[in-house]
């Protein structure tokens, strides 16, 4: 019994690690690509509105999740995304657009890919 | 560097703490299994030494299950003789009552090279002198002499001897082992008979063998 409830107990961390990982990559990616989706609709409907806010948003949620991020993505998958914040961040104070606008679409398709990589569907497991 | 060193010292912990869990074998005397995990862990282990932009939780999430699942199979081994057989397999007289058994030396895709070869690992060089070869789950082979040729033989000492015969387990761990009682010609009648004489219960049994010649052996469960 002894050794069934310690083998049980150890499946049952690793697989919550597991889900805890995918679920808060998901979530947080999904968030960070919203609050990018929403500067980049307002960049380019060129009305003047405020689209520092929905960036900002989401710069400060990849500095929140950064540490948790490095516990389990590969340092490769994170370096690339954090530059691109960095210089998003840079670009939010000028009222340079053109590069914003194509560093945020580079970094919402580096999101997607980085949450996507996390995903276990059938390809990538076999 | 220093992240080496706080790898190495996790990792380290880490194989300790598996090892312990997966419980004390010599790796000749691994099921083909085990040893296939053990050096798979030992793979998983090293990957992130080699890459410290690979996370530890890469190597500690698949160790944690597989050490998990191998505790598990062990446990589940242990109630069930059918998933033990699924696992492990059956062991396989070759050699009965001074006999090959070809077809098993077939199954076995053994040569009689193959077999001679392990026998003279257990000094036995004459096969001939076998009564019985018996290969084990983990691959080995286990030998018994004919009574004429064990220590001091009997046959030049002039003694009469009469063939041993292999004793059967017909009990193991409160259950009855169906295929071995007819082995041996036992049915339930007498298996009953055999547990009065011995005054034990077959819930109370862990192992029970018998021979041909109703030479009994039990061995009772110790309470816990």
């Amino acid at each position: 019994m002894k050794r069934l409830a310690i083998s049980l107990a150890l499946a049952l961390l690793a697989l919550s690690v597991a889900v805890y990982s995918y679920f808060d990559v998901s979530k947080s990616t999904e968030k960070m690509i919203s609050g990018l989706e929403a500067g980049l609709e307002i960049i380019e409907s060129e009305n003047g509105g405020d689209y520092q806010t929905p960036v900002s948003r989401s710069v400060g949620i990849w500095e929140s999740c950064r540490k948790r991020f490095e516990l389990y993505l590969y340092s490769e998958e994170m370096y690339d995304i954090s530059l691109n914040y960095s210089k998003i961040e840079k670009l939010l104070g000028t009222d340079d657009t053109v590069e914003l606008k194509e560093l945020l679409y580079e970094n919402i398709n580096s999101l997607r890919r980085m949450a996507d990589s996390q995903s276990p569907t059938f390809s990538k497991v076999f | 560097m220093l992240i080496f060193v706080f790898r190495a010292i996790i990792i380290y912990v880490m194989i300790m703490f598996s090892m312990r869990l997966l419980g004390k074998r010599q790796i000749g005397q691994m099921q083909p299994a085990e040893l296939v995990v053990t050096f798979l862990l030992s793979e998983i282990f090293s990957i992130p030494m080699q890459d410290v932009s690979i996370p530890l939780s890469s190597m500690i999430v698949p160790v944690l299950l597989i050490v998990s699942l191998e505790m598990l199979t062990s446990v589940i081994s242990l109630k069930s003789i059918k998933f033990r057989q699924l696992l492990q397999g059956n062991s396989i007289i070759l050699i009965k009552d001074g006999k090959l058994d070809q077809s098993q030396l077939k199954s076995l895709r053994m040569t009689t090279d193959d077999l001679l070869e392990e026998l003279r690992k257990k000094d036995v060089f004459d096969i001939s002198t076998v009564q019985y070869a018996v290969v084990e789950t983990d691959g080995s082979l286990s030998v018994m002499l004919k009574a004429g040729e064990t220590g001091v033989k009997n046959k030049n000492m002039d003694y009469s001897t009469k063939e041993v015969t292999i004793p059967y387990v017909i009990v193991s761990d409160g259950r009855v082992i169906e295929n071995n009682m007819s082995l041996c010609a036992c049915d339930r009648k007498r298996l009953d008979k055999l547990l009065k004489g011995h005054n034990a219960d077959i819930s109370e049994v862990m192992l029970l063998t018998l021979d041909k010649d109703g030479n009994s052996f039990l061995i009772k469960k110790e309470s816990v």
